[in-house]
């Protein structure tokens, strides 16, 4: 992982949930999508990775990834939290965020909205569902999509 | 939101009373200020009123002292009168007896000198005259009394000192004495030398000869004149206290009168003052009332907010318990379902990874915990739903109940468009609503329709509505495998179910969210059944009222 910090990251997967996290790689995997994925198991881990902070002082922090997977309800440091630093500071703002989560409660959806999520994703309880919906978010955000240049 | 407006309404309804009463309070206040007021100027009144009295009595009595003293001057005035005729008289008699004494005794000349003498040197006139009127004698009385000297006078008429207008008087007393009748003494007016009117007092004599013949008259002349106008002055003074006195009386009188307007004026402000103390007395007595009243109402309110206070204490207990019961669901949304995911995606990947080492009834058991880790997430967020439902708020909106149905009747055939479905679909009103909680109601009723006679040859469906007054009513009749009517109290609770899963799926939160929902829009939700005829559900909305 090491070797990977300051290569090009394609994914950022944040998900304190292992099975979650084996299974979304899986997924990605499957449709080579994974190549370029970093997985934190947290918020604060997550917050201290995108701004070269503590454990992952010195990173080059301009080397963004193309998209973060963000758990919603996580230990620490909640996702909620993770993506209002990130959309509130001018470095890090227009990396796409997809907020995937288990709930479908309203408050969630609106706050992350309102804090500039780039994607909701509710996670389907049916591994087929679920496959497909992470598969169809890799494809989209690192083929269909075009990010602005920098 | 209710109570707390009625808990203001209170304050501020307590403060419009507290402010009232002050108000009567003051005016209370006013009154009294106002009522001693006028009982000190009454009191004034009344002293005013008692001064008078004493001042009128004072002038009753001075006026009394005056007319006493105005009449013991009248008695004092007819005394000095009285004693005035009667030295007057006793003069007149003492010269008559005298000049009758010297005359008889002629011979006497000696006596007759002396007699002279005292003529000459009496300060009243004496004057004799001939019966024709020529003066005959002078003495110097008259001289002093009339400026004439006894050289002037002598041989001159007597009408030498009698005013024109006096002049028939003496005829008159020389016709008396002529006829020998006596003459009273008599006061009358003569003119001096000089012009000047004099009064005097006049005693008449006659004059005879030795034969006794009248033969001239003697007058005895008083000048009066000092005495007259000293009666004259009295008689006017009298007068003058008299008029005075009537001045007084009728002052008097009118101060009586005025005493009397006082008194009344006093009594009626007396009456007035006590109808005013009796009016304060009653002020008094309402204020108190008002009062107690107040005093009840502040007990009244102090219960009301106590009541209150644990009426908020009791609702802040059950939005704590609401709160938690948020928190757990919002747990269970998250957590609940990932162990699910994880079963069932592991499954998965066993049957994708292993498949060639597993046998058919490994194959059978894979299959079936990936269909119940499917129920389970079902069920999980059927029971969301459900609560959610609670906690979302009616947004009203007027929603075409036909452009829903419609829509669904035609999503539910499209998802299966084999199966025949003969569906009547009525006339369906309007309503006012939550657009996605109505949309929500009428799939589960649709849903249920179609679930529920799917083991049927031929499904009839029927949907319509009706007014009643201020609802309209919607019904959904079908002829599905309907339900014992013993069990409808079940009907509508969260996970009670008529049917097995095997007869029909379900997870019994439909019915459940359809009456939620219903509930929230103040409206009514029912059902008539029957085992294998059928089943109708009825829902009735409010026209335009919000819950």
């Amino acid at each position: 992982m090491n070797q990977m910090i300051n290569s090009e990251i394609q994914i950022l997967l944040v998900e304190d949930n292992k099975s979650d996290a084996k299974l979304t790689i899986r997924a990605l995997k499957k449709h080579n999508l994974a190549n370029n994925l970093i997985h934190l198991i947290d918020g604060a881990q997550a917050l201290e990775f995108i701004f070269g902070k503590g454990e992952f002082a010195g990173r080059n922090i301009d080397n963004k990834p193309r998209v973060i997977f963000l758990d919603l309800k996580m230990p620490k440091v909640s996702g909620l939290e993770v993506l209002r630093t990130i959309k509130s500071d001018e470095r890090t703002k227009l990396i796409p965020v997809v907020m995937m989560t288990s709930s479908k409660e309203e408050k969630d959806i609106i706050e992350s909205h309102k804090l500039g999520v780039n994607s909701y994703v509710v996670k389907p309880v049916d591994f087929e569902n679920f496959s497909k919906t992470i598969t169809d978010l890799g494809f989209y955000w690192m083929v269909v999509n075009t990010p602005p240049q920098h | 939101m209710d109570r707390k407006n009625r808990q203001s309404d209170l304050v501020i309804a307590e403060r419009e009373l507290a402010f009232q009463n002050e108000e009567k309070e003051k005016r209370a206040a006013e009154l009294v200020i106002a009522n001693q007021e006028l009982l000190f100027q009454n009191k004034e009144k009344e002293k005013r009123a008692a001064e008078l009295v004493i001042a009128n009595k004072e002038l009753i009595f001075q006026n009394e002292e005056k007319e006493k003293r105005a009449a013991e001057l009248v008695i004092a005035n007819e005394e000095l009168i009285f004693q005035n005729e009667e030295k007057e008289k006793r003069a007149a008699e003492l010269i008559i007896s005298t000049l009758a004494g010297s005359v008889q005794r002629k011979k006497n000349e000696e006596y007759i000198e002396r007699l002279a003498a005292i003529v000459e040197s009496s300060d009243d006139a004496i004057i004799s005259k001939s019966l024709d009127g020529t003066i005959k004698s002078w003495n110097r009385g008259g001289e002093k009394m009339f400026g004439y000297t006894s050289k002037e006078a002598i041989d001159k008429n007597i009408s030498l000192i009698i005013p024109p207008e006096f002049v028939s008087e003496e005829k008159n007393i020389l016709e008396k004495i002529c006829k020998n009748e006596t003459i009273d003494h008599f006061e009358t007016t003569r003119i001096k030398k000089n012009g000047e009117r004099i009064y005097v007092a006049i005693t008449v004599s006659p004059l005879k000869d030795k034969a006794g013949k009248i033969v001239g008259i003697s007058k005895i002349v008083r000048d009066i004149t000092q005495r007259k106008k000293a009666e004259e002055e009295l008689i006017h003074a009298n007068k003058k206290l008299v008029s005075q006195n009537e001045e007084k009386e009728k002052r008097a009188a009118e101060l009586i009168i005025a005493n009397k307007e006082l008194d009344f004026q006093n009594k009626e402000k007396e009456k007035r003052a006590a109808e005013l103390i009796i009016a304060n007395k009653e002020l008094l007595f309402q204020n108190e009332e008002k009062e107690k009243r107040a005093s009840e109402l502040l007990i009244a309110n102090e219960e009301l907010l106590f009541q209150n206070e644990e009426k908020g204490k009791r609702a802040m207990e059950l939005e704590s318990v609401n709160k938690e019961l948020e928190s757990f669901s919002y747990s269970v949304s998250h957590d609940l379902r990932a162990p699910l995911r994880a079963i069932n995606g592991f499954t998965r990947v066993l049957m994708e990874d292993y498949m060639e080492q597993l046998d058919e009834e490994a194959k059978g058991v894979m299959d079936d915990i990936i269909e119940n880790s499917n129920k389970m997430g079902e069920l999980i967020d059927n029971l969301l739903g459900f609560s959610r439902i609670s906690k979302q708020q009616v947004m009203m909106v007027n929603v075409s109940i036909k452009d829903i149905v419609n829509n669904l009747i035609a999503e539910f055939k499209r998802e299966d468009p084999e199966r025949i479905v003969n569906i009547t679909i009525k006339k369906l009103e309007d309503i006012m609503g939550d657009r996605r909680m109505l949309k929500q109601v009428f799939i589960n009723l649709i849903s249920n329709a179609f679930k529920y006679t799917g083991k049927k040859e031929k499904t009839d469906i029927e949907i319509g509505s009706y007014p009643e007054e201020n609802f309209c009513t919607y019904y959904i009749r079908d002829n599905g495998a309907g339900f014992d009517m013993r069990y409808y109290d079940k009907l509508f609770g969260v996970f009670q179910r008529m049917h097995s899963s095997n007869e029909f799926e379900g997870t019994g939160v439909g019915l459940a969210i359809i009456q939620r929902i219903i509930t929230k829009h103040g409206g009514k939700v029912w059902a008539e059944g029957k085992v294998n005829e059928g089943a109708c559900f009825y829902i009735s909305l409010p026209k335009s009222k919000i819950n």
